[in-house]
């Protein structure tokens, strides 16, 4: 998620006209910087082999289409210590980036990342973002009661519950977890945080449960980590 | 014989509730006049939620209600494909008949 963030960060400013200048932590400038402030900052775990899909801007539909296929193949067909993983992966970035373009609409775009984890346990890791409306904004369009912006997330996770008319809308949560109640998967675990919001959606050896805390600031937009635990 | 419509055609991977639509559009005027339609998902790797149920759950309804003028079968899909479309057609309560 710290790519994804980092990257919706520089466009943000570049869309507003000011100039970016990105450094690698190792750069001299940057290290003159953390020497000043006494902070070492470590490397990052893993290496290139590890990215499944680096930080992509999406804008349009078939672009969803696109990493959605690339993500399904690289885990089925390269990557076969956790190809097991590939359906509920593909369910996910397919169901949650649509979403992100759909209701999250902003002059961005959303933005989705895909990576392997090896140690300690093999997983999958997706991070989305958008900076449009937010989930509880967007449910609250058609439950106006649901005021606390947590549960309003999780409410929205449910089946059948969306913010538009249609009652054939909403399943896009849902038919995610419904992907990863297989015995193939350990464990799914998805944290969305949204305004003051922020719900963890767990599914352990198929069982699924909703937990809701305190967000520690304001986000705007909706920001989700979806973690895919092999067996 | 029955109006096969070859899914694959359009991508291993179908993945969005747009795409549905396009396609459902698309078959709907490449089928006009006929009595039934084969929705063929050989070779087709995955398939969402909400492309089912744009695609494949909302064509059934408008089959069932006489709205296209022809009748839905599926041949072809997988079992991860054909358990999300099963489940699409569930949510509507509807089915499809099997192939002849």
């Amino acid at each position: 998620m710290f790519a994804v963030r980092l990257r919706v960060f520089i466009d943000w400013h570049i869309e507003r006209g000011r100039s970016v200048v990105v450094e690698k932590p190792q750069s001299p400038a940057a290290k003159a910087v953390f020497d000043a402030m006494g902070i070492s900052p470590r490397s990052q775990p893993g290496g290139e082999d590890d990215t499944i899909m680096p930080v992509t801007r999406l804008t349009e539909f078939p672009e969803v289409e696109d990493v959605a296929a690339q993500t399904r193949e690289i885990l089925e067909y390269q990557l076969t210590d956790v190809s097991p993983l590939g359906a509920a992966a593909f369910m996910a970035v397919s169901e949650l980036c649509a979403n992100a373009i759909d209701h999250g609409r902003n002059s961005l775009g959303a933005y989705a990342a895909v990576r392997r984890i090896s140690e300690p346990r093999k997983m999958v890791t997706i991070a989305i973002s958008d900076l449009g409306v937010g989930v509880p904004e967007h449910i609250r369009q058609r439950y106006p009661e649901w005021r606390e912006d947590g549960w309003a997330i999780a409410h929205a996770t449910k089946e059948n519950v969306s913010g538009t008319d249609d009652p054939h809308r909403g399943i896009g949560f849902s038919a995610v977890l419904e992907a990863a109640l297989t015995r193939s998967l350990h464990a799914a675990q998805m944290d969305i945080l949204s305004a003051n919001g922020h719900c963890r959606l767990g599914v352990v050896q198929e069982t699924d449960k909703v937990e809701v805390f305190p967000a520690p600031r304001f986000r705007r937009g909706t920001w989700i980590t979806y973690d895919l635990i092999s067996v | 014989m029955p109006y096969v419509y070859a899914l694959a055609e359009h991508g291993r991977t179908l993945a969005t509730r747009p795409l549905g639509e396009m396609l459902r559009e698309d078959l709907i005027e490449k089928a006009a006049g006929e009595e039934i339609v084969e929705l063929d998902f050989t070779d087709v790797l995955g398939a969402s939620h909400s492309f089912a149920d744009e695609f494949v759950a909302r064509l059934a309804e408008e089959a069932e209600s006489d709205e296209v003028g022809f009748a839905v079968t599926l041949v072809g899909a997988s079992d991860d494909v054909e358990r999300v479309i099963r489940r699409a057609l569930d949510r509507r309560e509807l089915s499809l008949p099997q192939p002849a």
